[in-house]
């Protein structure tokens, strides 16, 4: 069997581990990585009609694709309220933990941390006040998506940060962690591994939202990308995210075996007979010794989560 | 009375194409006035549109045999038809949108403005095929009719692309988009 297809923002930009510093990266060895892959030739065309310089993919043009195509995201974001989706969780989940941060895994423009920051301000001093004091702090590999998610929020006056970082590796305050249209990009081992590296980082909770996988949602992403989105690299990396979004026993099975010290439920998981009704699903982990007063303070939103285990 | 509704339909569409190809190029959170000003310049250029189809229009009846302004109206009944059934459902889903809240929103989303969004330019063109397979009662005419038919439906239907390369023209949109106003 071939190795499975991914999106092609995942492998037209590399990063060494370590420093995170930028790698370069050849277009023929893009174009044979997807021929092995066998992604077609849609996908052949999108990658072959990127500019190069000397074979290898022009970095210029590349971080404005992606700002571009990450400001196409952030519509979607917008449109399925994915800030107040988190802040439902969020908020209790701040309530009962000693959590002082929330990092956003992946950020990329950071909409849903601006958008935290912008309710949060707004709703200073007022009977929906949240979060007091907390930061808000967004963590991408990618520089010039972290450069346009700062100069947005200071834009804006919105009290977050955003930093060129590997999200695990803060060592900080205890953290929530949080991400959306992230976690399906780790496969195998490295999803696992992902919540070990989160409890290790000495995570006391984390909320990790993405689509949730049925039989609607690869056709439903074709036809909200095709109808929403411009570039044709988001059209073809968003049926693929449907299609390799990962199942919720999946995400609970790699979760539980890389952080046994928290515990986890699926939030919307239950897919039911119309599926387009829920359209993201989340995994959520607590420490177990804040799992019951976390279900206590969800109050009928409770209702939504599986059972934490 | 379906002359004017045609152009009310193509002017609420021309609004909401200016919206949407505003949509997805500004990040900041706080954006209404970016929207409104979108719109507003988009309905504008509609506008021109409008009155451009409209001229062209009335070219087509002075030049064309006597009967060709009925044979317009009576095309332009059908459209009206399938225009103003899209638009009512799409109106009506965007009140929903706006009313409900969570669950009933995503499947606003999902189930009708994104698909809708996505049969925009087919339900534009099968209207307007559709509507020129009315019976025509003074056959001569029904040639020019149909050039008009067409060019207007063709022009409204990717009204929406030339909203995206006057963007690209214009010494504005890059501006908004690298250094949106505070
Ligand atoms: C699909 S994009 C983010 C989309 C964004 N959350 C949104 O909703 O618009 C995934 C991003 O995750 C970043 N990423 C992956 N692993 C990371 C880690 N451990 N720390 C920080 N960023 C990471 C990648 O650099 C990539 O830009």
């Amino acid at each position: 069997m071939p190795p499975e297809r991914v999106e092609i923002t995942d492998l037209i930009i590399d990063y060494d581990p370590e420093t995170l510093a930028r790698k370069p990266v050849r277009k023929d060895d893009v174009l044979a990585a997807m021929a092995e892959r066998r992604m077609g030739r849609r996908a052949a065309r999108i990658v072959a009609g990127l500019p190069d310089v000397g074979g290898v993919l022009d970095e210029a043009h590349l971080d404005a694709l992606f700002v571009r195509i990450h400001a196409e995201l952030q519509r979607l974001n917008e449109e399925f309220r994915q800030g107040e989706r988190l802040l439902m969780l969020l908020e209790p989940m701040l309530r009962v933990s000693s959590a002082q941060r929330v990092v956003d895994v992946g950020c990329g423009l950071g909409y849903v941390v601006r958008w935290l920051a912008a309710h949060r301000q707004s709703a200073r001093g007022t009977a929906r006040a949240w979060g007091d004091g907390v930061e808000l702090l967004g963590c991408d590999y990618n520089r010039a998506l972290v450069t346009e998610a700062q100069r947005l929020a200071e834009v804006e006056a919105l009290e977050c940060a955003f930093r060129v970082a590997n999200a695990f590796r803060l060592r900080e305050q205890p953290a929530v962690f949080t991400s959306s249209g992230v976690i399906h990009h780790f496969r195998g081992d490295a999803l696992a591994a992902v919540f070990r590296a989160q409890a290790e980082s000495g995570a006391v909770a984390c909320i990790h939202f993405d689509i949730k996988p049925s039989w609607v949602a690869p056709m439903g992403a074709y036809v909200f990308h095709e109808a929403r989105m411009r570039e044709r690299v988001s059209r073809h990396d968003g049926v693929l995210s449907a299609v390799r979004a990962h199942p919720a026993a999946t995400l609970l099975q790699a979760a539980r075996a890389g952080a046994p010290e928290m515990v986890f439920a699926m939030f919307d998981g239950a897919v039911g007979f119309l599926p387009i009704l829920r359209v993201m699903h989340a995994v959520v982990g607590v420490r177990r010794e804040h799992a019951a007063a976390f279900r206590g303070a969800l109050g009928p939103l409770g209702a939504r989560l599986s059972e934490l285990s | 009375m379906i002359p004017a509704l045609l152009v009310g339909l193509a002017l609420v569409d021309l609004a909401f194409a200016a919206f949407r190809d505003a949509a997805g190029r500004d990040g900041r959170i706080r954006k209404r006035a970016f929207y409104i000003d979108a719109v507003v310049r988009g309905t504008a250029i509609g506008a021109a549109l409008v009155a451009l189809l409209g001229a062209l229009t009335a070219a087509v009846v002075m030049l064309g045999p006597p009967g060709t302004y009925a044979d317009l109206v009576r095309i332009g009944g059908r459209m009206v038809l399938v225009y103003g059934t899209y638009a009512t459902l799409v109106l009506a889903t965007l009140g929903v949108y706006f009313v409900g809240s969570g669950d009933v929103r995503a499947f606003a989303t999902v189930a009708v403005l994104g698909p809708f969004t996505w049969l925009r330019v087919p339900v534009v063109l099968a209207g307007a095929l559709w509507a020129s397979l009315a019976p025509a009662e003074v056959p001569a005419a029904r040639p020019w009719a149909l050039v008009a038919t067409f060019v207007c439906a063709v022009a409204v239907a990717t009204a929406e692309r030339a909203f995206g390369w006057l963007r690209a023209l214009g010494a504005r949109a890059p501006r908004e988009l690298r250094r949106p106003r505070a």
